[in-house]
């Protein structure tokens, strides 16, 4: 089962996204800002195949976070998603592997885990 | 009646005759010689300078005389002029009278009287009186002999008396001439011309001439002849007034030819009878004159009266000569400046109308700063009746890239009237005027149709057998072509397609150097060019080129703060979309998280009570509603968008520089000094539209806190932290810094303490160093000034954080950046 990680610091979101990955097969593990997701990583019974990361986030932010994680776990795709749609053209600057603009339609965001998880 | 007294009373009677006083000297000597039974009476006249004695009258008359005159040393003659005393010699001898008798006069006579003719005052001369026989007069006889003497004294004097009255009216009668003469007229020509006639006729010679210098040069102001006057005798006068000679008398002797006067010309032409060849005599005085002049008045040849002898000229008329030279030089002297003034007059009403006509040309040109206009201005100019007068000109601006000359305006003379030539006799014989008249202006018309057709597609290469115009070019001077058919410089093609016969082209030059050729003719009236036209062209063209210049310069200044102006209302407009993009983009995020839970959480209730219909319908109304809200979100961001820039390495020094340049005229008016202390930082990686925002609001920023002046200094550099190095840019004004209080809102957006402006400049700075992983510091010193610190990461940092990039950016970008 491939274990993905959700970041976002919107409880109800952090919410849907579970339940929703869950239901597609995925087991899902949350954290709600940069340092979090650092944390998470530090489990190596746990590491996630795949982070999906909002940029603003209390603390550490997605971006800095994104470039640690890069630094550290090259081989984890990660994708953003945000509430700005005005990046996702550049979104290759910071090196993210995809970027998809927050919708209560998740179909896009659960395609681009699919292509990246394959 | 006594003898003695019969004789008195003839004497009386003939010494009051009104016939001549010549023929009353000589009528006394030879009543004295019937009456007396003298055999000879003489009477000697002593000469002017009193020196020696001439032969006045003698009776017998049959007596031929040679002339010479009579010696007065040691005589008896003598010692009466001396003494005054009558002298009697009985008997002359050979011993004592060895001199006397040696004088044809007194040869072969035994008796000698001598007596002195004298009045009260002055004596004239003697009388002497000679016999063969011994006489011994008797007392009485004595006395009538003194009575006669005194008689002949009377006569002498009276005849001196009325040469001189005669000699005083014919000199005043003179000068009553030369005055009426001089008086008549101011107009010099005229004046000379008369001067010198009146010369010559008051002072009865044949010729006369008059020369005038410039003083301190030999140029010839004044020279004017009258009558016979030789032809070498003009260098003469002139070589005479440059050497300052005074009065001259000249008479030629008879057999001794005057070197001085034989004017034999010095290529030795054969001297032409009566002009040139012998003078026998001239008279010559020096004009003198209080302004720059000196002149020469001379006579020539005095004309005979009755007599075949040729008259010389004596003191009396030198001196009348004289007096008129006095009286004409302050004349002549009036009339020089008079037409001096005049000639001045009329330099300056030319030069008044050409340079009037020059400033309306110009202050034409001046009004017009459209480059459009002002070729066809200068045109206008130079054919205008008013202004040059030209037929036609041409103006012809190089095109240096493609090396031709291509006429840019033309203008040919519109007003014809004055152009009409005068209607030819034939004209007038078969036609009535008025269809002459319309005739010609109808060819003219034509003429000018024509010409404008022919001037249309000139194109003169610019090289130099192009001909004149490529050469005026290229040599950037001036060129008069009097005869374009025959001067083989000239494009003959050319000349026959613009129908040319004299003309002339200009260059016209700006800074210098030759931008196009004006050319100008007068294929119409066909009316020479002339240097004063060409004068006034040159300073037309001079002209032309500065406002051509000036134009261009102008268009170009307007241009450029067109595109200023244009630059700075982009930033402004991206500054507030910026800004609202900010707001939006603040806006949808808040709003999108709790919309996406909405929607998400809606989308699974519809999923997971799929029989219900009722329900089914509500959830989807929620669904359809919630993606209509993100959709109208997502057009929001959309629109305030900023159009982006490209993400990038830039080299910091260059977005500085272009940030300045948008600012840098506001800087210079308000007299801020910009210090650039650019540094040789490496490149950052950003959005170089963004970037150059962040630095021209912190520019603006520094402007405006400087409204009196200041110094705006602006430093990169690299910053080492002890975490990680920085590309710094420091802003620093001399503005007085921000006071404390307020320090803590600069970075709030709508915050603001200037008059003018969003409050979002500071904000928006923030937001995008910010976002390009930078930082902003402040530091402030109240009193002094603020300093922003700019720092942002180089982009080889960025690159050793994101690998994949380095290979997109150095493939797609290092060519961008460079160009």
């Amino acid at each position: 089962m491939k274990r993905i990680l959700i970041a976002d610091d919107e409880e109800a979101l952090q919410r849907l996204y579970q339940e929703e990955f869950e239901e597609e097969g995925y087991k899902v593990i949350l954290a709600g800002n940069g340092n979090e997701v650092l944390e998470r990583l530090q489990d190596q019974d746990r590491i996630p195949d795949l982070i999906i990361m909002d940029i603003r986030m209390p603390g550490m932010n997605g971006i800095d976070t994104l470039r640690i994680i890069k630094e550290k776990y090259p081989h984890i795709p990660v994708i953003l998603c945000s509430a700005y749609s005005e990046f996702k053209q550049d979104f290759s600057v910071w090196a993210s592997d995809d970027y998809v603009v927050k919708s209560s339609d998740l179909t896009e965001l659960k395609e681009a885990v699919k292509k990246h998880l394959k | 009646m006594d003898q003695g007294i019969e004789l008195l009373k003839k004497v009386i009677q003939v010494a009051n005759s009104s016939i001549g006083f010549e023929d009353r000297l000589q009528g006394i000597l030879d009543l004295l010689v019937r009456k007396e039974g003298m055999e000879r009476a003489v009477l000697l006249s002593l000469t002017p300078e009193e020196e020696t004695l001439e032969l006045k009258k003698i009776s017998p008359r049959d007596f031929s005389w040679d002339g010479c005159s009579f010696p007065l040393a040691r005589t008896p003659v003598a010692e009466t002029l001396t003494s005054r005393k009558a002298v009697f010699i009985p008997r002359l001898n050979k011993k004592e009278h060895k001199s006397l008798l040696r004088n044809p006069l007194f040869k072969g006579f035994n008796t000698l009287i001598i007596l002195p003719i004298e009045d009260d005052n002055l004596l004239y001369g003697v009388l002497c009186l000679l016999s063969q026989k011994a006489i011994e007069p008797n007392q009485g006889q004595w006395e009538v002999l003194e009575m006669v003497a005194r008689e002949l004294a009377g006569v002498i004097r009276n005849s001196w008396i009325y040469t001189e009255s005669k000699k005083r009216i014919a000199e005043l009668s003179v000068l009553y001439q030369v005055g009426k003469v001089i008086g008549s007229t101011l107009e010099l020509d005229d004046l000379i011309n008369r001067t010198v006639a009146i010369t010559a006729q008051v002072i009865n010679t044949k010729g006369s001439a008059l020369v005038i210098l410039a003083k301190g040069s030999d140029e010839i102001i004044v020279e004017s002849e009258f009558g016979l006057v030789p032809s070498q005798v003009k260098r003469r006068v002139i070589q005479d007034i440059i050497n300052q000679k005074g009065n001259q008398i000249y008479h030629q002797r008879s057999g001794s030819p005057d070197e001085g006067l034989v004017f034999s010309p010095e290529g030795n032409n054969r001297p032409s009878p009566g002009k040139s060849g012998h003078l026998s005599s001239f008279m010559c005085i020096p004009l003198t004159f209080k302004g720059p002049y000196r002149g020469r008045l001379c006579v020539y040849e005095k004309i005979p009266m009755g007599s075949d002898r040729i008259p010389l000229f004596s003191e009396e008329e030198l001196s009348i000569l004289s007096t008129i030279g006095n009286i004409i030089a302050s004349s002549l002297e009036n009339a020089l400046t008079f037409q001096k003034i005049e000639t001045l007059a009329k330099k300056n009403e030319w030069m008044v109308r050409n340079l009037s006509t020059l400033y309306q040309i110009d202050s034409a040109m001046m009004t017009s700063a459209s480059l459009k206009d002002l070729p066809q201005i200068i045109l206008e100019a130079i054919t205008l009746k008013q202004g040059l007068g030209f037929n036609r000109a041409i103006l012809f601006l190089a095109d240096e890239g493609k090396k031709i000359l291509t006429p840019m305006a033309w203008s040919i003379q519109r007003e014809s009237s004055q152009e009409v030539r005068p209607p030819k006799e034939e004209d007038l014989q078969t036609n009535t005027l008025s269809g002459y008249f319309v005739r010609q202006a109808a060819q003219i018309r034509n003429a000018r149709q024509e010409a404008d057709l022919a001037v249309n597609t000139i194109k003169v290469p610019l090289e130099k057998e192009a001909g004149i115009l490529a050469r005026t070019f290229l040599e950037g001077r001036t060129f008069l072509v009097k005869q374009a058919a025959e001067d083989p410089r000239t494009n003959k093609d050319l000349a026959k397609r613009l129908k040319l016969d004299s003309f002339a082209s200009l260059p016209i030059l700006a800074k210098d150097k030759p931008i196009g050729v004006i050319e100008v003719d007068n294929f119409l009236d066909k009316r020479p060019i002339t240097q004063e036209d060409l004068n006034l062209l040159s300073m037309l063209a001079h002209q032309a080129g500065l406002a051509l210049e000036n134009a261009r310069l102008y268009s170009y200044i307007e241009k450029t703060n067109e595109e200023l102006k244009a630059a700075r209302e982009r930033l402004i407009e991206s500054e507030k979309m910026m800004a609202i993009g900010e707001m939006a983009s603040g806006l949808a995020h808040e709003i999108r998280n709790p919309l996406v839970s909405i929607g998400g959480f809606v989308r699974r209730l519809h999923r997971k009570f799929p029989n219900d219909d009722q329900v089914q319908a509500y959830f989807q109304v929620i669904i359809n509603e919630v993606e209509r809200l993100e959709k109208i979100l997502n057009e929001i961001m959309d629109f305030s968008q900023d159009p982006r820039g490209s993400y990038k390495e830039w080299p910091v020094n260059h977005i500085v520089e272009e940030a300045l340049g948008l600012i840098q005229r506001d800087l210079d008016e308000t007299n801020i000094r910009v210090q650039k202390e650019l540094g040789n930082v490496p490149k950052v990686f950003g959005d170089n539209r963004q970037l150059v925002h962040v630095f021209y609001n912190l520019f603006l920023n520094a402007w405006q806190a400087m409204p009196q002046g200041g110094v705006l200094t602006v430093r990169t550099y690299v910053k080492k932290e002890p975490e990680r190095s920085w590309v710094a840019c420091e802003i620093t004004d001399t503005g007085g810094g921000i006071p404390p209080e307020l320090l803590h809102n600069i970075f709030n957006p709508f915050f603001t303490t200037k008059v003018q402006g969003s409050g979002l400049g500071l904000p928006i700075v923030h937001k995008i160093i910010t976002r390009h992983n930078g930082e902003v510091d402040i530091d402030n010193r109240p009193g002094e000034g603020v300093s922003f610190q700019v720092k942002l990461p180089a982009a080889k940092e960025t690159q050793h954080f994101f690998p994949k990039i380095k290979l997109n950016g150095e493939k797609k970008h290092e060519t961008d950046i460079n160009r």
